[in-house]
Parts: structure tokens; sequence; C-alpha cells
């Protein structure tokens, strides 16, 4: 069918101005979206200009590591600066380091801690929000502490950070948890004896969380958090325990074989990956490269939580011969980590220490890809989605600061917009 | 449904709004329809009204079929209203259900358009600033444009490739998760 309509877009040829075009394509699926970037220049030029980009489903842009930016699929530039020198110049900020990211927002610690503890931003508008130390984890300068990020753009346009102190008694743990919203920390304290008592496979182990990369995942509302080799809890951005469930496992859970790699969330489910020796019982559909003759017999496996039965499905397994080849340091130990699943197909990125490379790994295609070399070990190795949204305006700051007697404007020492500075 | 409502819907209901098309054919409808429309609503709130309302973008056959949309959902907006300010018992839900459902059936059928209509349905929508045809009618274009290749885009829309393979083999391997 032709259109010799004068109206056509220049850019994607559809007889549509822009405004409708992006209500059009804000409504197809975002791997949809990302392909059609190949029908025309046009097309990909549209789906890309960041005007368009606040109602544009965005996807993985790559990996912030080590002051770097990872594109696993090639792409020279950056989408943001990865050494932020927009926050690094800002005056009263010292150094920083990066903790995490969620959804488009960046985490990072900083020192000197006891003027500002965190620092969150947004480096695709180069918003921010120092977050003052007062009254926080900061204070306790002896404990091992680790905090999470949380924000849903499609919720809220406010962020919650979740804080875990250790206690001397190895079964406490302080939560502080501070929202956006009311610009203030709460604390609580957790049980975790008295909270894993209904859990029936609780077997005494004492919870701690983990700094690993691919210890925490947000989906669906919950932070899910590696307690042990043993367990994930189910925590909501209170800082309160929903429930705790053991990993899954084909063999046995507290198998000494069973190793847990990582959890994470794609296309809305949380995924949780294990490692452990093969005994025979995986169904035949899920397996790949299983053999019982293999002498490598280590197989890792990819489950999804399954929300109304709270139970973990097989999704796939694999041998670790089959995923690494027949390299010597794969059998002898674990010699790589899983660092990061696609939020929008079914790729997990792997990192293999002694060969210091990327790879991914197609869950569906069963494909793998090397994808570059890393030259430091990926500690904090963090994702990265482009989100255009406003995390916090500063005139509700504005707002916050003059305070109507509120106590919580202290806490939030300052918030910035860069482009307004 | 009309006639159940207020005293104020009835005298709004009274209130008539002329429309006209670019092929200077005239519509008689009650504001309450013609409201659905921002833009309309914004003229007649700065009294722009008196003497037609000239639309210069929509013709007579796409402005018919915009107001027949306006007129149905008008009379669910009214309906809604009068239900949810003083009857919340079963039966009235299930009466709304019922409704919804037929405005359902309405706009399934409405959408059974060729693909030049919808398109000119989408701009009028957006020049009229009518929202949920606006919703509706983009939804339908994703919808057809949902689990297709880019082959099959170009082809369904006329779009020539004017990318080098190189451009699009770049394209390719960047968005490579999206093609898995």
């Amino acid at each position: 069918m032709d259109y010799p309509d004068p109206k056509r877009s220049a850019a994607t040829d559809l007889p549509l101005p822009d405004d409708p075009l992006v209500e059009i394509l804000s409504r197809i699926p975002v791997k949809d979206l990302h392909r059609s970037k190949c029908i025309s220049k046009g097309w990909r030029d549209f789906i890309a200009d960041p005007v368009h980009g606040k109602k544009l489903p965005q996807s993985l842009q790559g990996f912030f590591h080590a002051w770097d930016f990872i594109n696993p699929f090639g792409g020279s530039t950056p989408p943001v600066d990865p050494s932020f020198r927009f926050l690094k110049k800002l005056p009263g900020i010292g150094k920083i380091w990066l903790r995490g990211s969620c959804n488009g927002l960046l985490l990072f610690r900083h020192a000197p801690s006891h003027t500002i503890s965190y620092i969150v931003c947004n480096p695709a508008t180069e918003q921010w929000a120092a977050l003052s130390s007062e009254h926080t984890p900061a204070d306790e300068h002896n404990r091992t502490s680790r905090t999470y990020l949380v924000f849903d753009p499609a919720v809220s346009s406010h962020f919650q950070l979740v804080t875990f102190c250790e206690e001397e008694d190895p079964n406490l743990a302080t939560v502080h948890t501070y929202s956006s919203k009311t610009g203030v920390w709460r604390h609580s304290q957790i049980d975790w004896a008295e909270e894993v008592k209904g859990a029936d496979h609780w077997k005494g182990f004492d919870p701690h969380t983990s700094a690993r990369v691919g210890a925490a995942a947000f989906c669906n509302g919950g932070l899910y958090l590696m307690l042990n080799r043993y367990q994930i809890a189910e925590v909501d951005v209170e800082g309160k325990i929903r429930r705790i469930m053991p990993f899954p496992s084909l063999v046995h859970w507290h198998s000494p074989s069973h190793h847990p790699c990582f959890i994470g969330q794609s296309q809305g489910r949380l995924y949780c990956i294990t490692e452990e020796l093969w005994a025979g019982n995986i169904p035949s559909e899920v397996a790949i490269g299983v053999y019982g003759r293999d002498l490598d017999r280590r197989v890792l496996s990819f489950w999804v939580l399954d929300y109304d039965t709270q139970k973990w499905v097989p999704k796939h397994s694999v041998s670790c011969m089959c995923l690494f080849g027949s390299k010597s340091s794969y059998e002898a130990r674990r010699d790589y980590d899983v660092v990061g699943i696609h939020p929008d197909s079914d790729l997990v990125f792997i990192f293999l220490y002694m060969e210091r490379q990327l790879i991914s790994y197609g869950l569906d295609s069963k494909e793998v890809h090397a994808l570059g070399t890393l030259d430091q070990d990926p500690l904090w190795f963090t994702p990265y989605v482009h989100c255009f949204l406003d995390f916090l305006s500063v005139a509700e700051h504005d707002k916050k600061l003059k305070g109507d007697g509120k106590p919580s404007a202290k806490y939030v020492s300052r918030v910035g917009d860069h482009s307004g500075q | 449904m009309a006639s159940a409502g207020s005293g104020d819907e009835k005298a709004a209901a009274a209130a008539m709004i002329t429309l006209i098309s670019s092929d200077n054919e005239k519509f008689e409808v009650t504001e309450a329809t013609a409201t659905l429309s921002q833009t309309i609503r914004h003229m007649i709130e700065d009294g722009c009204t008196d003497g037609g309302v000239p639309l210069p973008n929509v013709t007579s056959k796409i402005l018919a079929r915009v107001i027949e949309y306006c007129k149905k959902h008008a009379t669910a907006a009214a309906g809604e209203e009068g239900s949810s300010s003083s009857f919340s018992d079963a039966a009235f839900l299930e009466v709304d259900r019922a409704f919804l459902e037929e405005l359902e059936e309405f706009d399934d059928a409405f959408l059974e358009v060729d693909r030049a209509t919808l398109f000119d349905l989408i701009l009028a929508a957006n020049y009229l600033d009518i929202k949920g045809l606006l919703n509706l009618t983009c939804q339908k274009v994703a919808d057809s444009v949902k689990g297709k290749t880019p082959e099959q885009i170009r082809e369904m829309y006329n779009i020539v490739n004017d990318l080098t393979p190189e451009e699009e083999a770049e394209i390719r391997r960047e968005t490579q998760w999206a093609f898995e």
C-alpha cells in the first residue's frame, strides 16, 4: 500500500508525526523495538534519539567496571561518561566508589563519610542526590554493611536504600532504610534466628549478606539477597523480611558440591544460577551436553522463580565442560563468575578468570560468544540501563528544604540537577 | 443513559457544538461528546466555538468516525459517573461490566479499518487530543508491528532500507540480544 501523504515522517517513512509515532513505539515490546533499528537510518536514529528516550523502553547499555564502560556488544562511545566527572567536580564531593545500580540510577559510596555517606545519581540526566551521614550506617564504622539501591521508574520516581549492618551476634542485623520520598532514614533490627525459625530448611548457618556481584536482585517490588550458601531472603523496601527460601538444587540443596552463583532479574522474573555435581536426575528436556560418562560432571543450572507457587522451576542445565570447553582449570575448581543477566533477553554474562574473558551464553540459543577481555576482576560489575525520567525533581527538594517544619530537611544535604546549575 | 442523568448533565447535553470538517461538512454534536477532545474543550472554555469549530486537518469521512467514537465513549463516561456517585451494589457492578464489555466490542469493531484510515484516525486523535482514541489506534498499529522482523515491517510500510551493509551489521551486533 502506498501513502502519498505530505505528512509522511521524514524520519521513519511512516505517515505520522513524531508524537503519535513515539506513542506507537512505546507500546512495542523492548526486543521488537530495538530490533526495528535495523529497518532504516530513520528508524535507527528515531529510536536512539534521547528526546524520545523518556517514553521508549530502554535496555541494557552495558556495564560500569573500574571507571570504564563495557559495552558487551561493541559500540565505541560509552552512553555516559564512566569517570563521572560531573559528580567529582561538584563542591564538597570527596572520593566516590560505584557500589550498585537499579533501573538507571547508580549508587556511590562517598568519603569522607562524616559529611556525605552516599550519592545516588542518574548519569543520563546528570541528576544527583547526596545523602548526609547523620544517623546512618556510615556512623557505624566498625561494622560490615551492605547497601542496596531500589528504584522502579514504572512505579515511582523515588528511590530507596536498604542497608544491612552486621552485629556482633551473628544472628542479628540492623537494617537502615532510606526513602527519597520522605528523606529520612528508618532503623530496625532483624533477628535472623527468629526469621528462619518458621522455615524448615534452616540448618543453623549464620546468615550474612554478600558483597559479590550477583548476590542481590530487585524484582517485582522485592529485594532478593543471597544470605549464605543455602538461602535467599526476600526483603521489602522497608527492610522487612518477607520470606526466606532455599536455593534451588537438582540434587540436594545442602550438598557440599552445591554452589549458588547468581541471582538476577530478567524479563520481570527472578533467575537463580547454581553449580553442582550432576547426579543423573536432570530432566532431559532441560539438560544440554550433560552425559553420565563426562569426566567433568559439574553442571550449571538456570532456575526461574514461579511467583504463584513460590517454587523454583528449572529452565535449563548445561555441563561446565560444554560451556567452558575442556579447560583443566575449570575441572579443578570454580574459576569463573556469573556477572550479569540481560534484563530483556536470556543472555547470561560470565567472566573467566584464567583467560580474563567475558563471555555470553544464550539460554535459548545455547550459544557461547566471546565478548572481550577485562584487565581487572569484575568485583563491582554494574549493569546500566538508560533512564531519562526525573528521579527527584528540584522543585520537590526545594519544598523539602523549606521544610514545613518537617525533620526530613537535614537528611538530604543536597540535590542537584546538573543542567540547572 | 443521558435521560437518567442529573440536571447538570441534561444542561450539558442540551448545549450543541458544530464541528466543520476540511471539506466543509457540518456535524452537530453535544458538548459532552465534543469535550472528549481536549483541543475542543479548551476552545469551549475560551468561548471560541460560536459559529462552529473549523477542523481543517480532518476530512468529513474521518470526522464522522471520530464522532462515532466520542459519542459512544461520552455515554460511557456519563454512565460511570452516575454509578460511582451513589450506587455500588452488585447489580450495578454487573451492569457496569456488561457495559464495559459492550464498549470493548465497539472498540474492536471500530478498529476494523484499512491501514490508511487507521493512520488518519491517529492523526485526527493526535490533533484533537483525544487520549482514548489515540491509545486505541496506536495500540492497533503497535500490535501489527509486534513480533515482525525488520524485513516484514519494511515490506508492510514500503520503507526503503538505506542502511549500508556495515551499518546494519553494526546495529545487529549491538542489539544481538534482541535477535536471539
